[in-house]
């Protein structure tokens, strides 16, 4: 009796678990499930924020789009918006350029040599544990109001992070690649671009999308606390003037720019990168990459 | 000055009558456990003649690889009275094991290179061919195996026969006069060894000036199918126990009786000497 039962009730319960698995699987239900909790919070924002009737410090959704067709439009209160958005972003990447370098070479070493390792890793985990802010202050007490705060504050905190990530991944380079190399007597310089960086690719990938999201807010408050441009001087501005609008409106161009990167530069890495580990793409296939 | 440099330097490379000459040899490893040494080879002594095919049979752990790493210069001895490839003294010019390729028991591979960026890796590393010559060298080799069409492809996305068939390229593209091979049908299914072990006769025996090939293997028959001399070695320290010349010409024939009654003397002996039943 019951083991009729249970035959005749399994494909019942198989049936359902593919009938939901098969809901995630369409394309426009996935996307559908990705924006309505989006389109939700704009609609409860629009109404708590329309109750209040309050715009300056409680602007509703469609003051704060104003505000962004102002930012897109180029010209703000305090100089070309173009000019800040640069600033900040020249900041950036200068500042992981060199985690980057910095970063990846004391990874390898440390990674490979033994006695890199005990050198440097008590001091990486220092300075891991240090509160990003304390960067900025630090940095600006000592060196004062420049360009170089932000970018010794970010790269101070983003180092230490790729080096925990490149040490990671140099140590797990397989030791009979390691054994070819050397039977075939190749060159350091042949180890370094034909080993140890594409080995490290997928690392340094992953450590890059954490890092920039990192980094970009880190950059934001340094400017906050001391600079006379940037996206964080423009959210100071506009906090010291009581305008709510204008803050949440760059917070969001900072999403935008944040997302955007995220697809043309890391999205195509990563995407490249699985050429050759194991999910054959077009171009391998047609042997254009090499 | 150069010139007499030049004089002595063809003098080693061909008036010897041995490529590989170790007398002597003794190695020692740390033990696993880190309790004291652990001796792989006291006093051993192994001649190759130049030219030959040579298998190295023996149990798996007993130190066959090790030798291959000794031979390549990888790997230095705890001492030994010989240590000549190519009539040079290893500890004196280690740059001569230039001369020989290595092919390993699986592909090893760049999984990020093309079979073609692979095999440049091994000429850019032992640099004994000019980088003028390498196009005709990868075409010529690379066609010889079968693989003309694959070069552009992905270690991934071949055969694993087809990646160790572009490691002997890697190896044979250098024209090394030395070629060690450690095991490398062992990982490939039999039909495809098969095949390659024919390939790897056909290569051998296409240049009039014929490498020196020392191949490892545990595989008694493909030792048969393989070699020209077969040395058994014992387990550690590693002794040659025993030694057999096969005269019979190829491809051979594991069905032919000959081939089959070196087979059958060699397995009693390596049940004897290497304790060990196959």
């Amino acid at each position: 009796m019951t083991g009729a039962r249970l035959r005749t009730m399994a494909p019942a319960g198989v049936a359902r678990r593919a009938r939901l698995g098969g809901l995630g699987d369409n394309r426009a239900v996935r996307l559908l499930a990705g924006i309505i909790p989006i389109v939700a919070f704009v609609a409860i924002w629009w109404v708590i924020t329309a109750s209040l009737d309050r715009a300056r410090v409680y602007p509703t959704p469609d003051i704060i789009w104003d505000e962004i067709v102002v930012i897109l439009g180029g010209s703000g209160e305090t100089g070309s918006t173009y000019d800040h958005i640069v600033a900040t972003l020249y900041r950036l990447v200068v500042a992981f350029a060199v985690s980057f370098v910095l970063g990846t070479a004391i990874g390898i070493l440390a990674g490979r040599v033994r006695l890199a390792f005990s050198l440097v890793e008590n001091l990486v985990w220092v300075f891991m544990a240090v509160p990003s802010v304390v960067w900025v202050f630090l940095f600006a007490v000592a060196i004062g109001i420049t360009d170089i705060v932000p970018i010794a504050a970010v790269s101070a905190l983003l180092t230490p992070m790729i080096i925990v990530g490149v040490a990671e991944g140099a140590k797990s380079i397989p030791k009979d690649v390691l054994e070819m190399a050397e039977s075939y007597k190749a060159t350091t310089r042949q180890r370094i671009k034909d080993i140890y960086l594409p080995f490290l690719v997928p690392y340094l990938a992953s450590s890059a999308r954490t890092a920039f999201a990192l980094g970009i807010k880190l950059i934001v408050v340094a400017e906050v606390i001391g600079l006379e441009s940037g996206i964080g001087f423009e959210i100071k501005y506009w906090y010291g003037r009581l305008f709510m609008a204008p803050i949440v409106a760059w917070g969001i161009v900072m999403i935008v720019i944040g997302i955007t990167v995220d697809y043309t530069i890391f999205g195509p890495i990563e995407r490249r990168v699985s050429g050759w580990k194991g999910k054959p793409t077009a171009e391998a296939a047609v042997g254009g990459v090499g | 000055m150069t010139g007499v440099a030049n004089r002595d330097a063809t003098k080693g490379s061909t008036d010897q009558k041995y490529d590989i000459d170790l007398r002597n040899v003794n190695l020692m490893f740390p033990r696993p456990d880190g309790d004291g040494l652990l001796p792989v080879y006291e006093n051993f002594n192994l001649q190759v003649e130049r030219g030959s095919f040579t298998i190295l049979l023996g149990p798996s752990g007993c130190g066959k690889s090790t030798l291959l790493n000794v031979i390549d210069g990888v790997l230095k001895p705890s001492s030994a009275d010989t240590l000549k490839v190519l009539g040079k003294d290893l500890r004196e010019d280690p740059d001569v094991t230039r001369q020989c390729a290595y092919v390993f028991q699986n592909a090893r591979l760049l999984k990020w290179k093309t079979l073609r960026g692979n095999v440049e890796f091994g000429l850019r590393g032992l640099k004994v061919q000019p980088e003028s010559r390498w196009p005709e060298l990868m075409d010529k080799y690379f066609g010889v195996v079968g693989l003309r069409d694959f070069t552009h492809y992905y270690p991934h996305q071949v055969s694993g026969g087809m990646q160790q068939r572009a490691s002997i390229v890697r190896a044979w593209v250098n024209e090394p006069q030395i070629l060690l091979m450690d095991e490398p049908f062992s990982h490939l299914d039999e039909i495809t060894a098969a095949e390659l072990r024919r390939e790897l006769v056909r290569l051998w025996t296409q240049d009039e000036q014929r490498r020196t090939i020392v191949f490892v293997t545990h595989d008694i028959s493909e030792a048969v199918q393989l070699g020209e001399r077969i040395i058994m070695l014992t387990p550690r320290p590693a002794e040659i126990c025993y030694e057999q010349l096969v005269d019979l010409p190829w491809p051979r024939d594991s069905a032919d009786e000959r081939t089959f009654e070196i087979e059958k003397t060699l397995r009693k002996v390596f049940a004897e000497k290497a304790g060990v039943r196959i």
